[in-house]
């Protein structure tokens, strides 16, 4: 049950319609687990835990380093040499101390991404690469739970909602991995607050019941001529992660739908 | 009359344009053609040796991806928008 400080903190969307009590209430007994704290995993965990999400793991192995300013807004010049995780949980807990946060770090790779992920009500991508992204689409496909993927690159960024029997997974949309981005690849602080952010709208849609989740859409976003796109997708039959799993096989029931 | 965008690190293969104009256009793989006669290089991002679209490249018509449509046969009418979009990596 909220308390009387909590209904006061969360009123302005407390009174959102189709929210209310049980929306806060939700997100409070949400689990939720951010992969990586980089720049998107900054404003992601920033708005999820300003949101009341009750229980926020996030988990990055990385030290911050001066360029990764530019956008990692969850740090700052004093962070230089310190471990990402542990400056983004307390970070979040100095702005939310009603939540909790437990920050990993780590490297998500085959032998822990059962273990880390166990638990939890929904997988945030905020990873740099490829790999990790197919290794935690398969890991949400399996305990049936959202991942809400994001990418960026320069003022360009892409994000999409799976979840498994309700739309198409990674593989179906990116059947094979692009090579690592070098690490001067190009990208605006600003690209990964407007995907980031939209992830964190999509989580909380989610988690609260509320809205119409971005499923079977690759949405586009391009900040130099400003434009918006959907772009559909479809689920590969013979799909290696998430063909074998039926349409009807999710525990979803009638919330989640589709545009 | 046929816009054509390439999204993301494909973006400077063609001067950073937003869109290219093509006109009769008939195909996805016309396009991609006419693409690689304008800007040398766009092809080879695009397909691999044996002219097939990469795993990491989606090329959608008016949003609907081409692998649930007939891939580079695909025909194309005036009007449709054609986007070809490579995996967005970075986070
Ligand atoms: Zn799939």
């Amino acid at each position: 049950m909220l308390n009387e400080h909590e209904k006061e903190k969360y009123n302005r969307q407390l009174i959102l319609d189709n929210f209310g009590l049980d929306g806060q209430e939700r997100l409070k007994q949400a689990r939720v687990l951010i992969a990586g704290a980089g720049g998107l995993g900054s404003p992601i965990s920033i708005y999820l835990a300003a949101a009341g999400v009750g229980t926020i793991r996030i988990i990055d192995k990385d030290v911050v380093s001066l360029s990764n300013l530019n956008r990692q807004i969850l740090y700052n010049k004093k962070d230089i040499g310190g471990k990402k995780s542990l400056l983004a949980g307390n970070k979040l807990k100095k702005l939310n101390s009603d939540i909790k946060v437990e920050a990993i770090a780590e490297t998500i790779d085959n032998s822990n991404v059962s273990q880390l992920t166990a638990g939890f009500d929904i997988i945030m991508d905020a990873t740099d690469n490829f790999q990790t992204r197919y290794l935690l689409n398969e890991a949400a496909l399996k305990i049936q739970i959202p991942f809400i993927y994001g990418g960026i690159y320069g003022m360009e960024g892409a994000l999409t909602t799976i979840i498994r029997g309700q739309s198409a997974c990674l593989k179906c949309i990116f059947p094979s991995s692009p090579p690592p981005l070098p690490c001067q690849s190009p990208v605006l602080g600003a690209t990964a607050g407007i995907i980031g952010c939209l992830q964190a709208m999509e989580a909380i849609k989610y988690l609260s019941h509320t809205g119409e989740l971005l499923l079977d859409r690759l949405l586009i976003f391009d900040g130099l001529y400003m434009n918006f796109r959907k772009m559909k997708l479809n689920r590969n039959p013979e799909c290696p992660d998430c063909g074998r799993f039926s349409s009807r096989d999710n525990k979803f029931g009638g919330f989640v739908k589709k545009p | 009359m046929n816009a054509i965008r390439l999204a993301g690190k494909f973006r400077k293969l063609v001067n950073g344009l937003e869109e290219i104009n093509f006109n009769d256009v008939s195909s996805i793989s016309e396009c991609i053609n006419r693409l690689e006669d304008l800007y040398p290089g766009v092809k080879a991002a695009i397909c691999d040796e044996n002219g097939e679209v990469l795993k990491i490249i989606d090329i959608f018509v008016n949003g609907d991806n081409i692998r649930s449509l007939e891939g580079l046969s695909s025909r194309l009418k005036d009007g449709d928008e054609i986007d070809i979009i490579s995996a967005f990596a970075g986070g």
